[in-house]
């Protein structure tokens, strides 16, 4: 399976219930952009850091909520492609 | 640390004469496509086109140069010309480099050191040439070469860039040699046998050097990531049949502790994974 065509409608309750009991924003989870990002790592860098680059996203997201998603996402791609050229 | 937004342009176009007219991009090296080695090198990139009449994955735009056959020069307009929104930077890349990902990861270590003023860096070769297909462009002076240019079709690359400011980087470790001939690509395959599959990526110190260069440029204290506990929370995501939900997971984990820098992320990993246990797994069709 692509990781890229994830059911993202039928996996949104779970996503739901999980922000819910965290106290996370769900607004905050944009999957197709978290699945690319994940994606890229495991490409360019290695499988396991996959889910440590989506990890990394969040916690900058929330420490700097001012910054650019996009732009967060692009450095940790381009962190992976470093670590994995 | 400046984060560098780019596109990537890769030329495949045309035959390799002297390697008797194979596509170069399918060269295999080690069991990987030529091509696939080289878009390797331009991951990250906002938007990636391949110039030729090659195959290309997902995701990546194929363009032609027009008409066909018309040389590298017109490929990178028709490339150009192909992104939609263009980033402030431009990747350019001939497809029959071997070393494409050691030596662009030069270019975007030096981009840093650019004056204000370049319009681009360019890997130097061995015997010093500049190599404007490894190379990379402020996007608004790659595309004022051309517009000063004129028609680039039969045009050199280097012809159509003499009229920029081009840093020259060097390689380094890294080799910007190209494949012309079947015995450089025997020399190149014969020099750089298959890594055993990722063992260099599976070294727990190389995630940690990621974990470490990815804090850097995010801002974030890379004392406070614990890879291993993430990589034991998304093991438990997916043995509970929910492995698509692996990544979020951990991107909820780290969106609570960013929001929370007081919180113990011991307690809240238990919490987040009691949150996952209760969580309504589709069914499987």
């Amino acid at each position: 399976m692509d990781r890229r065509d994830v059911d993202a409608a039928a996996w949104r309750p779970w996503i739901e219930h999980v922000c819910a009991q965290t106290a996370v924003d769900p607004a905050l989870i944009d999957l197709p952009d978290l699945l690319q990002l994940t994606a890229t790592v495991a490409d360019g860098f290695t499988r396991p850091m996959a889910p440590v680059a989506a990890h990394l996203w969040g916690l900058a997201r929330a420490s700097d909520p001012q910054g650019t998603p996009s732009s967060q996402a692009q450095a940790l791609a381009a962190a992976a492609i470093r670590a994995g050229a | 640390m400046t984060v560098v937004t780019f596109d990537a342009l890769v030329l495949a176009g045309g035959q390799g004469s002297r390697m008797g007219h194979v596509s170069k991009a399918d060269l295999d090296i080690n069991g990987e496509r030529l091509l696939d080695i080289v878009l390797r090198a331009t991951a990250g990139a906002a938007t990636t086109v391949v110039i030729g009449a090659v195959d290309v994955p997902d995701g990546v735009l194929l363009a032609r140069e027009e008409p066909a056959g018309t040389g590298p020069a017109a490929g990178l307009l028709a490339g150009l010309d192909a992104v939609e929104s263009p980033a402030a930077w431009t990747l350019a890349l001939a497809c029959d480099l071997p070393d494409a990902p050691s030596a662009v990861e030069r270019l975007f270590s030096a981009v840093d050191t650019a004056p204000t003023n370049a319009d681009g860096l360019c890997l130097r070769d061995a015997g010093g040439e500049l190599q404007h297909l490894a190379a990379l462009y402020r996007t608004a002076a790659l595309r004022r070469a051309f517009d000063v240019w004129g028609d680039p079709a039969n045009r050199s690359v280097r012809g159509v860039m003499a009229s920029l400011a081009l840093l020259p980087v060097d390689p380094g470790d890294a080799s910007v040699e190209d494949l012309d001939t079947p015995e450089q690509l025997a020399r190149w395959v014969a020099s750089h046998p298959a890594a055993p599959a990722n063992r260099k990526t599976d070294d727990k110190q190389v995630w940690r050097a990621f974990v470490e260069d990815a804090c850097d440029r995010l801002g974030l204290d890379a004392e406070r990531v614990d890879e291993h506990a993430v990589l034991r929370l998304t093991r438990r995501v997916a043995h509970q049949g929910a492995r698509p939900m692996a990544p979020v997971s951990a991107y909820i984990l780290g969106l609570a502790l960013g929001s929370n820098p007081d919180a113990d992320p011991t307690e809240m990993i238990a919490r987040l994974q009691e949150a996952i246990d209760s969580a309504p797994v589709p069914p499987e069709d």
